[in-house]
């Protein structure tokens, strides 16, 4: 409901609060807010008294006694108990669990982002141990699919994007190693803290006794994080610039990892949330530190990016090798201008250097950081008092400017900011950080998170469903040491996740709960973009599982070529692939330009962000079907499809009809429809482009 | 995101009914069979959020045609008419001018003084003075309203851009047409509601340029291409044709429907069934837009199509009418490509070239609709990112030009209620900064949401903490041009 296409909010709650808010604004008491938070979010009593002083969710969470509950053979884990307590107050059962074979799709789709083989199923469903289900979780989390699945969903919350996507929309060098950090993070379920210090801290580490003390230079990569951002170049007023950067880093970074939005703050005082513009001046003095290395530009001057050696050694040698070819095809003579950019940016692409952020030098090389002031109005020109780093009031419950973490001798005087910032987002103390982690992995398994906006735990967010479930879920995550795994593997063997999407008890959803908050059945939901043309590519038999790299460019529809030209010798270009493999890589690979995103993907609403982006949109709309139905990626798909079948199964019409069936969508065809499709002329690329346009294809469930 | 934002079809209307109407256009091809199945389907409603919304309030407008010249337009060469530069031609700026601060920030210094060379006329009953180089929409004058002195929040071109088309200069917000669109839906569901038509990838932020921003993306614009496909992937592959299409796609109805019939709670899958019908349609509607055969050589060549020079912006011109004509809610122009109107120079070469390829286009335009009768229900719009300084900015030698001037910015509108021939805003002397009342891009955005029939204030999203509106805090009405 909320956020959602009715154009003016239909949620009468809200429009009556905010008219309220509106009147208010100079009588900013935290009190009042209280009470029409309260009274918006529906607490109910218990759950408001509990609160004592400080509002849900800046208390720390406590573990909460698992309900006991009737429906007691039903609760494999305490996540069960939470949710059927909360089913049982409104007379609702939850669905029974779904068919193995379904649920084998869905955690599939779910956990890799494509289908399971018809080996793999037949696989898990011929294991008889009573624990097959939990075996096969196990067996997705470690394979790296799942990395390069949940590394997306991850890049969408951090705005990832390639290019500035500004005037002209310049390159940003090679953060594509960011990327592959990413990935690499999820695949060795690093821990969460350890996670989200690197992408604020990484490079500005202190050791509080040892002199000399080095922040590992591999921590560049993740600290990129703060620059992928757009980027103004076409900016010449240094300080705007400057000061825009700040901005979004400061918003960027409170909403991705504690879910405060705080942009609001940099004119006034929050109108919902208790965060003064003080406080959001406050929080922005822990990245004046940063110093953002030039990027490319017209003076020709090379961009000052980061070198980063490349700690693995496949990738080393994967980029030394490059290097020497293009390198030796430079020297033929034949070569015009334009091959030899093209072989410049390839060489450029696979150099082990990023665009990211580093510190400024400081005494005694130079200057010191400058004192962050407040700007009245959010105007730079009219600069206010002067604030020293410190964490937002709301969360600490002071305005004590924050002790920095420095080395010992106070040797790095610009050194520490960062750091002491990421040691407060993660430390077991801070109410927000593990809740709001908890919630957006939920989120992609469930369909809704418990709280419906990620990245907003403020008053205007949505009220968490199961705020003592989500309380005992974050304490739990880290007790167990921050991992992400062992939180998959928590919700993904719960009975909540395996119930089925149809739930004949309950029947159409009931008037009690019609969005289905409670969880009384799966939510079937539709394959976001990348998972859409992974499945196609994985069922068709062209997916490349080559993994790394500088990203690749999948062909553009027909038409689009003009596009494709950088418009400077620095911009963002649809390059030609360097091999044709790389036409067929995972999605999450392909290059991310912000002036271009992939029309097949912005279609399937997976735009190249611009802001971080916590829930992407889901619509239907023709112009997907167009794309599915004369789309290269489906058609070339289904003749590949096809012949995949006719090589497996041979000519008989049934069994190829059959074996499309399996392949696609993890089921043989009932008798109807094996009759339907087996009479149906034409060539069998036909009936595989129907399969592939299904909804049953389209949707996990 | 939540339900809601999933797009479905036919809310205004039965679901047979939407699909019979579907249906029409297929040549009869297997209609009484999947007629004869869908009177057994449940009829239960369906929102759509491209379905057509009534507007918040009763206006005119229904649709928009919004030009974008991407760059910067002089104002004072063009429809600003600064007879004090002419003593001051080649001279530095008084120092009483205030040209100091954010004014213009490539040239070095305020000096040399360029005055228009361009005579300017006053005409129709309104007598607005317009520069000899727009000698066709300058018989127009009594339909545009105009609006001097509009300040944007940057002199440089992407915030300008994304300011002037967003509300925002940072990209990622929601751009005026996908606002518009959101708020009102559209009128023919065989074509995209929020349409761009350009030439070739604009300099400025590309795509951010018509994004939905965080509005869900069934309002992103939709760019037409040159050319026999306008949209992407319209077209059949060429090994397919359409009757076999059609086979394939009822032989998918029936096993979307086989589905969905074993499920419960399936609007959202009933609303892919009827995309791929709409999307059928659109293949031949779209392809019809595009067709000019049909137009008479006289309407060719009130648009310019008869002459190298405004054959190109003709042809879009013409598109937008064919496009207004049949629903389509939001279209917006871009003129050239690569920020053609950032006149560093060439102020005497290049600019009357670029006035010529527009001008004969839009007021054929203009005419047109209003022979049509389509003017008084589609608000035109004439935009720009900013104006641009009264001195050389000294890039070029020879050729003079002008610096970026985020004040000084000149907008017309016309049609709906727009009160033609009204005026609003007054610039300095020198045509730097306004001299009364600031008017700023938030009230334009404001009037031309007025204009359409929509609220500022109700118009809004919830999205990172806070109600975002086109206008962000707000804007004024200006009130001064409407009829």
């Amino acid at each position: 409901m909320y956020g959602g296409a009715t154009w003016e909010l239909g949620n009468r709650h809200r429009s009556r609060w905010s008219a309220k808010i509106g009147d208010i604004t100079m009588v900013k008491t935290l009190t009042l807010i209280l009470c029409v938070a309260a009274s918006v979010t529906g607490l109910d009593a218990k759950e408001k008294a509990s609160r004592g002083g400080r509002s849900w969710p800046f208390e720390k969470p406590v573990r909460h006694v698992v309900p006991s509950v009737v429906t007691s053979d039903w609760v494999r884990n305490p996540i069960d108990a939470f949710v059927v307590r909360k089913l049982e107050k409104q007379r609702l059962t939850p669905a029974p669990s779904a068919p193995r074979r379904v649920l084998a799709r869905r955690v599939y789709l779910d956990l890799l982002g494509m289908p399971p083989t018809p080996a793999e199923l037949q696989r898990f469903l011929d294991d008889p141990s009573p624990n097959a289900y939990e075996k096969l979780v196990d067996r997705l989390l470690g394979d790296l699919r799942y990395a390069e699945r949940w590394a997306r969903h991850w890049l969408d919350v951090v705005r990832f994007g390639e290019s500035d996507g500004l005037e002209n929309d310049i390159i940003f060098g090679n953060v594509w190693r960011y990327r592959d950090w990413v990935i690499d993070a999820f695949a060795n379920d690093m821990p969460y803290d350890r996670f989200v210090t690197l992408q604020i801290a990484g490079g500005d580490e202190v050791h509080p006794t040892k002199a000399w003390y080095k922040p590992d230079i591999q921590g560049h990569i993740p600290a990129t994080f703060l620059r992928l951002a757009p980027w103004d170049l076409g900016n010449l007023q240094a300080y705007e610039l400057r000061q825009s950067f700040l901005d979004e880093v400061t918003g960027s970074t409170a909403s991705v990892f504690l879910a405060l939005t705080v942009e609001c703050a940099r004119c006034h005082d929050h109108k919902y949330d208790d965060i003064p513009a003080k406080d959001y001046y406050r929080f922005q003095a822990f990245f004046n530190a940063i110093q953002v290395p030039l990027p490319p530009n017209t003076s020709g001057e090379t961009p000052e990016y980061v070198h980063v050696p490349f700690a693995d050694e496949v990738m080393r040698e994967r980029s030394e090798a490059k290097i020497v070819t293009y390198e030796k095809q430079l020297q033929n003579d034949k070569l015009d201008g334009k091959q030899k950019s093209l072989l410049h940016r390839r060489i450029a692409r696979w150099q082990p250097s990023v665009a990211t952020i580093r510190n400024v030098v400081g005494p005694p090389l130079g200057p010191d950081i400058a004192a962050t002031r407040v700007l009245i109005g959010g105007d730079l020109r009219n600069r206010g008092e002067a604030v020293e780093p410190g964490f937002p009031s709301v969360v600490a419950g002071h305005s004590q400017p924050a002790k920095i973490v420095t080395d010992r001798y106070g040797q790095y005087p610009t050194r520490g900011r960062r750091f002491t910032l990421a040691k407060w987002i993660t430390s077991p103390e801070n109410p927000l950080t593990a809740r709001v982690m908890v919630n957006r992995i939920w989120r992609h398994h469930f369909g809704r998170g418990i709280v419906e906006t990620p990245s907003d735990f403020g008053v205007n967010g949505e009220p968490p469903t199961h705020p003592d479930l989500l309380d005992w879920l974050a304490v739990d995550f880290v007790d167990k040491g921050w991992s992400i795994k062992s939180l998959h593997r928590l919700l993904l063997t719960s009975s909540t996740y395996r119930q089925s999407a149809d739930n004949v008890a309950v029947g159409g959803p009931p008037t009690e709960d019609p969005e289905n908050k409670l969880l009384w059945s799966f939510r079937r939901r539709r394959l976001e973009a990348e998972a859409i043309r992974d499945s196609i590519l994985m069922v068709s038999g062209r997916l490349s599982l080559l993994r790394y790299g500088p990203s690749v460019f999948p062909p553009l529809p027909e038409g689009l070529d003009d596009l494709r030209n950088p418009v400077r010798s620095y911009s963002a270009a649809w390059d030609i692939n360097e091999t044709d493999e790389d036409s067929v890589r995972r999605s999450i690979y392909t290059f991310q330009q912000r002036s271009l995103p992939s029309p097949i993907m912005a279609t399937f609403d997976a735009q190249v962000f611009n802001k971080s982006c916590a829930r992407r949109s889901v619509t239907t709309t023709p112009l997907q079907a167009l794309s599915m139905m004369n789309g290269r990626l489906v058609n070339e798909g289904a003749v590949w499809l096809a012949k995949r079948v006719e090589r497996e199964v041979g000519t008989d019409r049934r069994d190829q009809v059959s074996r499309l069936f399996e392949i696609s969508l993890s089921r043989r065809p009932e008798v109807a429809e094996l009759e339907r499709f087996s009479s149906f002329g034409g060539p069998l690329d036909g009936l595989a482009r129907v399969l592939l346009s299904s909804n049953e294809f389209l949707y996990v469930e | 995101m939540t339900s809601m934002n999933h797009v479905r079809f036919g809310p205004t209307q039965s679901r047979r009914d939407f699909l019979f109407e579907s249906y029409l256009g297929l040549g009869g091809l297997a209609l009484v069979d999947l007629l004869a199945e869908d009177l057994g389907a449940s009829e239960e409603p369906v929102v759509d959020p491209l379905a057509p919304k009534l507007p918040h309030m009763l206006r005119k407008a229904k649709r928009c045609i919004f030009l974008f010249m991407e760059g910067g337009v002089s104002q004072m060469d063009t429809f600003e008419y600064v007879p004090s530069l002419q003593k001051l031609h080649g001279k530095r700026m008084p120092t009483n001018s205030g040209t100091t601060g954010a004014v213009g920030h490539l040239g070095a210094a305020p000096n040399r003084v360029i005055a228009s060379p361009y005579k300017f006329a006053r005409y129709g009953d309104s007598g607005h003075w317009i520069s000899e180089l727009f000698p066709h929409l300058a018989t127009c004058a009594d339909e545009l309203a105009w609006i001097h002195g509009i300040e944007l929040g940057s002199s440089n071109h992407a915030p300008a851009v994304y300011h002037a088309l967003t509300g925002n200069m940072v990209p990622g917000s929601a751009s005026v047409g996908s606002w518009v669109t959101y708020g009102l839906g559209t009128e023919n569901q065989s074509l995209p509601g929020f349409v761009v038509v350009g030439q070739g990838m604009p300099a400025i932020g590309g795509a951010a340029q018509w994004s939905n921003g965080y509005l869900p993306a069934a309002y992103q614009g939709t760019l037409f291409r040159n050319g026999e496909t306008p949209i992407v992937n319209l077209k059949p592959r060429p090994d397919q044709t359409l009757l076999r299409q059609r086979g394939e796609l009822d032989l998918l109805r029936w096993l979307n429907k086989r589905h969905a019939g074993q499920r419960t709670a399936t609007s959202e899958l009933d609303g892919r069934i009827a995309a791929y019908e709409v999307a059928f349609k659109m293949q031949t509607e779209a392809p019809e837009l595009i067709d000019l055969s049909g137009e008479s050589e006289a309407t060719k060549k009130l648009y310019g199509m008869d002459s190298d020079v405004t054959a190109t912006f003709g042809r879009q011109c013409l598109l937008a009418r064919r496009m207004v004509e049949r629903g389509v809610r939001f279209v917006k122009l871009l003129h050239n490509k690569g920020k053609p109107w950032d006149q560093h120079g060439g102020i005497k070469g290049r600019l009357p070239r670029l006035c010529k390829e527009v001008d004969q286009p839009v007021s054929g335009l203009l005419k047109d609709l209003r022979a049509r009768g389509l003017l008084d229900d589609t608000l035109v719009v004439w935009a720009s990112e900013m104006g641009r300084t009264p001195w050389d900015s000294n890039l070029t030698q020879g050729d003079p030009g002008r610096d970026h001037n985020n004040y000084s910015l000149v907008m017309w509108m016309a049609g709906g209620d727009v009160r033609g021939g009204a005026s609003y805003g007054k610039m300095d002397e020198w045509s730097l900064r306004s001299a009364d009342e600031h008017v700023h891009i938030r009230d334009v955005h404001a009037t031309l949401l007025h204009l359409m029939g929509l609220d500022q204030d109700r118009l809004r999203y919830l999205h990172a903490g806070r109600f975002d509106r086109l206008t962000d805090f707000g804007g004024r009405v200006i009130q001064e041009i409407l009829g």
